[in-house]
């Protein structure tokens, strides 16, 4: 079931996803609102106020996580494949090691590799924003926000932006090495 | 899933056996999957029926705008009925998939061969080589990709499908060479390569010949979702409203979709999407199973010998 998922969440594109999900549950079953942060005429700092808040933020963010896991499953599932293949795996079992321990311990660490790889890139995209994704919505986020000010030529805005998911970058670069080598000690970067 | 590690473990048995060459594996593994064998086949004749029915289209003809022949619904003459331009969807249908498909394998390969030369030098070689590798590439992920395409586009006066593919290509290999080059970095520390190395065996011939076959899956991976993901890549060029006849039609028509009147051309070239995604995924996966017994074999003989 959960290759299946994978399968349709990778040939979906996120846009027709994020389209379909907003006719779903914001306008088919009426559930969550349809666009904007946060309902108009709330007073900031009440409780109704964080809850609009919070309501507002589901859909969308459901909408790009269940279409950016879809990468992750493949990668671990891959190199789980890979892992159960090699002879360590065979020795604990041999050992009488339990299969969850050996999955667990032995599997998992070993194929957590590609993950770490791409954990710092995910949080730049976090902090960058999806374009699509708030342009669907029409949800007030960084995306958009680069977009407009790019179209309106408003280069202060663009600058500070662009220097933003610099450092955002650079910083996720760091994070992803030093995953890295917490992941794989032996890897040893200098 | 039990039952695919049964089927492996099978193939394995019989691999050790009788040693078939690698393209035999791959054969008999496709076979055994009908899934992906059925997506096989399914991708073949969808693309050699793009491609082969692009050939008696004339573009020119698709994009004209004629206004008698606003919203017409599918007729003998238009297959699939026509749009708010009085232009024949199924022609733009086909010219967009063949461009789609065009740019989409062509910036899967060109980034493919970038990423894995980078990030198996960086990881390989590690130290002074890696730092600096690697400073480039954080050099490319700074750069904001959306603003660098909008400028190239406006930049390149006519650009084709070949130019878009170089253009999104400089700015979409990053993510490749890194995710190879931390698989690399642990590859290098592992008994083998050092025995390699030992030898005497030359630094290439370790980089392709026995750390790349051991990289196979996670490479596999990452093309696949990249070619998924690529497929659908250049509607960035609709930004600046450069408008060539692509399958980003169907980002035109997503308005239409919300007054739920002509979702069967979306739904049409959604399924073209999923199922070429979908069977492509297949066959790679097997293809991967495929190599990672050859290089499960070739470690064994390096083993032996």
């Amino acid at each position: 079931m959960i290759t299946s998922y994978t399968y349709i969440g990778f040939a979906t594109p996120l846009f027709i996803f994020a389209l379909v999900i907003l006719w779903f549950f914001g306008y088919y079953l009426g559930w969550f609102p349809t666009g904007g942060s946060v309902a108009p005429g709330l007073e900031p700092g009440t409780f109704e106020y964080v809850m609009s808040k919070f309501n507002h933020l589901i859909l969308p963010s459901l909408a790009i996580a269940l279409i950016s896991t879809v990468g992750t499953v493949q990668y671990l599932r891959n190199e789980i494949i890979d892992t159960k293949e090699k002879d360590f795996i065979l020795t604990a079992r041999a050992k009488g090691a339990p299969k969850s321990r050996v999955y667990n311990r032995h599997i998992f660490r070993n194929s957590l590799l590609p993950i770490a790889a791409f954990i710092g890139y995910e949080i730049t995209l976090l902090i960058s924003g999806t374009v699509f994704v708030e342009k669907i919505f029409s949800y007030p986020g960084m995306g958009q926000l680069f977009l407009e000010s790019i179209l309106v030529r408003d280069y202060t805005v663009v600058t500070a932006l662009v220097l933003l998911t610099g450092v955002a970058t650079v910083l996720g670069a760091l994070l992803s090495d030093i995953a890295l080598s917490i992941v794989d000690p032996r890897i040893r970067i200098k | 899933m039990a039952k695919e590690i049964l089927e492996m473990e099978s193939g394995a048995v019989q691999d050790a056996s009788d040693s078939p060459t690698g393209l035999r594996v791959l054969w008999r593994e496709l076979v055994r999957d009908k899934l992906a064998l059925g997506s096989l086949i399914f991708l073949i004749l969808l693309m050699s029926f793009v491609y082969g029915i692009s050939l008696f289209l004339d573009q020119e003809e698709i994009v004209r705008v004629d206004l008698f022949e606003i919203h017409k619904p599918p007729s003998e003459e238009f297959w699939l009925g026509t749009d708010y331009g009085g232009r024949d969807v199924f022609g733009q249908l086909i010219i967009g998939t063949r461009n789609s498909l065009s740019i989409g394998i062509l910036v899967t390969l060109m980034t493919g061969i970038i990423g894995i030369g980078v990030g198996l030098c960086a990881g390989y070689f590690g130290g002074h080589v890696d730092n600096v590798l690697m400073r480039v590439v954080d050099f490319f992920m700074i750069l904001p990709f959306l603003m660098l395409v909008i400028v190239f586009v406006a930049l390149v006066p006519k650009y084709t499908i070949v130019s878009f593919s170089l253009i999104m290509t400089a700015f979409l290999w990053m993510g490749k060479a890194r995710l190879i080059r931390s698989k690399a970095l642990a590859e290098r520390e592992l008994d083998y390569v050092q025995a390699s190395k030992t030898l005497g065996t030359s630094n290439l011939k370790i980089m392709f010949g026995h750390v790349l076959p051991n990289l196979s899956s996670i490479i596999v991976v990452t093309m696949t979702l990249n070619l998924a993901s690529n497929i659908g890549l250049e509607f960035w060029s609709v930004l600046p409203r450069i408008w060539i006849s692509r399958i980003n039609t169907q980002f035109r028509y997503l308005d239409e979709l919300c007054n739920k009147s002509t979702n069967i051309r979306i739904s049409l070239v959604d399924l073209g999407f999923s199922c070429s995604t979908y069977s492509l995924t297949h066959v790679k996966r097997t293809k991967c199973r495929g190599s990672i017994k050859k290089s499960n074999r070739c470690k064994a003989k390096e083993r032996l010998g």
